[in-house]
C-alpha cells in the first residue's frame, strides 16, 4: 500500500504542478486586479437603501477559489476514476496484484491530493495579495471559511467520484454527474413555480438542491462576513445536513462498490439506476410537472410546444442512453409514462390552485 | 498448478464459457486454442483476476485469484492491445511494474530494450506495434512472475522478433514459470507448448498433452492410378483432400494397421508426413461445425 501511495504521489506530481500554478495565477490575477473597495461595496449598500453596519468593503473575489473548487472537485474525478471505463486500462490495473477497494482509495487519496494543494495553495496566495492590498475586510473570515471548506470539498469530491463512476464510459460519466448536480433541484422548481402556501421557503429554494449548493452557500456565506462581520447562510440545517448526508454516503457507496466492480461493463451502456434510467424519467416529469401548467396560461398550442419539445429531449436522452436510434419498450414506456405523470400532476395542480 | 473448475462466464445473454474445466501443470507452456469468439481471451482475463467467474472456480496452487494480491503477485498478464497513457515511456512503465513484482529485473528489461528502442525514453505512442509488443514482453519478462498470461503473445512480431519471443518463453520455462499462451500462430504454439487446450462452443473440446494429442491422429499422402473418392478408403478420414489421383487425409488409430489397408487399395505410393498443430487444429475444429 505505502509502495503504491508513493507510485500514486509519482504519477498525479505533473497534473498537481499544472494545476497548482494555473489556480494560484488565476486567484492571484484577479486578487490585484479586482476593486476591492468601490463599486461592489456601493451596489451592497444600495441594495439595502442604507449602509450594513460593521460594512467595510465591496468584492472579497472569494468567487474565485469557489470556482477553483468547485471546477477541480469535477475535474479530478473523471481524470482518476476514467481507468475503470476502458477495457484495455482495466486489464492493466486490476490484473496487477492490487485489490480493488486499495486502488480506488489510493485514487481517492491522489484526488484529495490534486483538489486540495491546488485549492490551497491558490487560495492563501489570493488570500496574501487580498491582505496585502488596500482593503477593509474582516479577514479572519477568510481563514476560517478556508479551514471550513475543505470538508465540503472532500464530500463534493466523494459525491462526483461516486456518480462518475456508476458510469460505464467517460462520456456518461461526466453527464451523471453533471445531471445530478442539479437533479434534486427538478422538484424544488415545482414548488418554486407553483408557490404553496404555507409551503417551507427551504423547500422551494432551488438554491439549496444542487451538489454544489453547499459550496456556494459556504463561500456566499462567508463573503457576506468578510465584509460585514457576520456569516449569513440561509437554510443551513437543509443544505449542509442533506449534502453532508448524501456525500458521506456518496463516499462509503464509492468504496463499499469498488470490489465488486464488473471488468466487464468498461466502455458498455450504462445501465445503471444512478444513471440514465433515474436521471431521464426524473427530469422529464419534473420539467412536464411545471412546464405544462406555465405554457397553459399562453395557449393551448404553446402547452402541445411544450409537450412535444420536452418529448422530443427525452428521444433524444434514450438514444444517447442506448447509443442507438432503438429503443427498447421499457424506454418509450418509461418516456411515456414519465411525460404523462408529470402533465397529470401539473393539471391537478392547475385545477387546484 | 492452475486448476478451473466449471468455470462459466456471460457478458449480458451471451453465455461465453459454459462449463470449462481444466489444469496447467506446473512449469508447462500451455496453449490455449480456438476460433475466433471461442472465449480464450475471457478465459485469460478470468485466469488473471480482471473478470470474476459467474460460476466455478479458478484456483493457483489452490488459493482464488480473483481479488487476491498474494496469488497476483506471481501473475503477469499480457493483453492482447496493452494499455499506456498517451507520452507513457518504457521507463515510466517499468516504474509502474517495480511497484508491483519486487522481484523486477532491471537489468534484463534495460538489455531487451536496447534491443528495439535503444535510451527507452522514448514515448510507446510512437513505437510501431511490433515494438509495442516486445517492450511489453520486456516487461513481462522483466517481473519474473510464476504465471505468464499471454494473449496473441507473437501478434505483430516480425520474424527475429517471434524467434526471440520463443526463445524467452522457452528460458522462463526452464526457470519454473508456467506460460498460457492464447494465440492464432499455432505454429509458434507448436514449437513451444507442451500442453494445450482447446476451446469450442464455451467447454474445453479436446486439451492434454500437445504431443500425445497429435500423435493420435496421422497424415498420410498417397498416389493411385486412378482418382479415388473418400468413400473407397476402408476407414473413416476426419480430413481428405485430393487433387487429381494424389490424395492426402487424415485419419484416427494405428498408423501401421492404416498404412496397410491404405495398401490393399495398391496406391503407387503411399506414406505418413507429420501433424502439425495447426493442422490437428483445423482437424478438430472442421469436425465440430460438420
Amino acid at each position: 500500500m505505502k509502495k503504491l501511495l508513493a507510485y500514486e504521489c509519482k504519477r498525479i506530481l505533473l497534473p498537481l504542478c499544472i494545476f497548482t500554478a494555473v489556480a494560484a495565477v488565476i486567484y492571484v490575477a484577479a486578487a490585484f486586479s479586482a476593486d476591492l473597495i468601490d463599486q461592489w461595496a456601493l451596489d451592497f449598500n444600495g441594495a439595502t437603501g442604507a449602509p450594513v453596519p460593521g460594512d467595510r468593503a465591496g468584492d472579497t473575489v472569494l468567487y474565485v477559489p469557489a470556482i477553483i473548487l468547485a471546477a477541480l472537485c469535477t475535474a479530478v474525478p473523471v481524470m482518476q476514476f476514467s481507468y475503470r471505463m476502458k477495457k484495455r486500462s482495466v486489464d492493466l490495473w486490476y490484473a496487477l496484484p492490487v485489490t480493488r477497494r486499495a486502488l480506488t482509495s489510493v485514487r481517492f487519496a491522489g484526488s484529495l491530493a490534486l483538489v486540495l494543494v491546488p485549492y490551497a495553495v491558490s487560495y492563501w496566495a489570493g488570500f496574501a495579495v487580498i491582505a496585502c492590498r488596500d482593503n477593509l475586510f474582516h479577514l479572519q473570515y477568510y481563514v476560517a471559511l478556508f479551514f471550513a471548506s475543505l470538508p465540503a470539498a472532500a464530500l463534493l469530491l466523494g459525491t462526483n467520484a461516486f456518480l462518475f463512476t456508476r458510469a460505464n464510459r467517460v462520456g456518461d460519466g461526466i453527464f451523471f454527474l453533471l445531471a445530478w448536480a442539479f437533479l434534486l433541484a427538478m422538484p424544488a422548481q415545482y414548488f418554486n413555480y407553483f408557490s404553496f402556501r404555507g409551503m417551507p421557503s427551504a423547500l422551494e429554494n432551488l438554491t439549496n438542491y444542487s451538489t454544489y449548493s453547499p459550496l456556494g452557500w459556504l463561500f456566499g456565506g462567508f463573503s457576506l462576513a468578510a465584509r460585514t462581520g457576520e456569516v449569513i447562510i440561509e437554510d443551513p440545517a437543509v443544505v449542509f445536513t442533506l449534502w453532508g448526508v448524501l456525500g458521506a454516503g456518496a463516499v462509503f457507496g464509492l468504496f463499499f462498490t469498488a470490489k465488486g466492480h464488473p471488468a466487464e461493463n468498461a466502455g458498455q451502456i450504462s445501465d445503471t439506476w444512478f444513471g440514465y434510467r433515474t436521471i431521464i424519467p426524473v427530469y422529464l416529469f419534473c420539467t412536464m410537472s411545471w412546464a405544462f401548467a406555465s405554457s397553459a396560461s399562453v395557449s393551448a398550442a404553446a402547452e402541445v410546444a411544450a409537450l412535444v419539445l420536452v418529448a422530443a429531449a427525452g428521444l433524444a436522452a434514450y438514444f444517447a442512453y442506448r447509443r442507438s436510434f432503438r429503443l427498447r419498450l421499457c424506454d418509450v414506456l418509461s418516456l411515456v409514462l414519465s411525460l404523462g405523470a408529470g402533465t397529470l400532476v401539473s393539471a391537478i395542480t392547475l385545477a387546484y390552485l | 498448478m492452475i486448476e478451473l473448475r466449471g468455470v462459466q462466464k456471460s457478458f449480458g445473454k451471451t453465455e461465453v464459457l459454459k462449463d470449462v474445466s481444466f489444469s496447467i501443470p506446473t512449469g508447462s507452456v500451455f496453449g490455449m486454442v480456438g476460433v475466433n469468439g471461442a472465449g480464450k481471451s475471457t478465459l485469460l482475463r478470468l485466469l488473471a483476476g480482471v473478470l470474476r467467474p459467474d460460476g466455478g472456480e479458478i484456483l493457483f496452487d489452490g488459493a482464488p485469484v480473483f481479488e487476491n494480491p498474494a496469488v497476483k503477485r506471481g501473475i503477469f498478464f499480457l493483453a492482447d492491445d496493452p494499455y499506456y497513457a498517451a507520452g507513457t515511456t518504457g521507463k515510466q512503465l517499468a516504474a509502474l511494474y517495480r511497484t508491483f513484482y519486487p522481484d523486477f529485473d532491471e537489468a534484463g528489461f534495460a538489455r531487451r530494450c536496447e534491443r528495439f528502442s535503444p535510451g527507452g525514453g522514448a514515448p510507446i505512442h510512437n513505437f510501431s506495434k511490433g515494438m509495442k509488443r516486445q517492450l511489453f514482453l520486456s516487461l513481462a519478462l522483466a517481473c519474473r512472475p510464476k504465471y505468464l498470461l499471454l494473449d496473441e503473445a507473437f501478434d505483430g512480431l516480425d520474424p527475429a522478433a517471434r524467434l526471440e519471443c520463443r526463445r524467452a518463453i522457452i528460458d522462463i520455462g526452464e526457470s519454473g514459470t508456467t506460460t498460457v499462451i492464447a494465440s492464432h500462430s499455432l505454429r509458434e504454439l507448436t514449437d513451444i507448448c507442451t500442453d494445450f487446450a482447446l476451446i469450442g462452443e464455451g467447454r474445453v473440446r479436446r486439451g492434454g498433452n500437445l504431443e500425445e494429442n497429435l500423435s493420435a491422429v496421422h497424415k498420410f499422402q498417397a498416389a493411385f492410378p486412378r482418382e479415388i473418392e473418400q468413400g473407397e478408403l476402408p476407414f473413416p478420414c476426419v480430413r481428405f483432400e485430393r487433387e487429381g489421383r494424389v490424395v492426402r487425409f487424415v485419419a484416427r488409430g494405428d498408423a501401421d494397421a492404416i498404412l496397410q489397408s491404405l495398401h490393399a487399395l495398391g496406391p503407387l505410393f503411399a506414406e505418413e508426413v507429420p501433424v502439425d498443430f495447426e493442422e490437428f487444429f483445423l482437424v478438430e475444429t472442421e469436425g465440430s461445425q460438420r
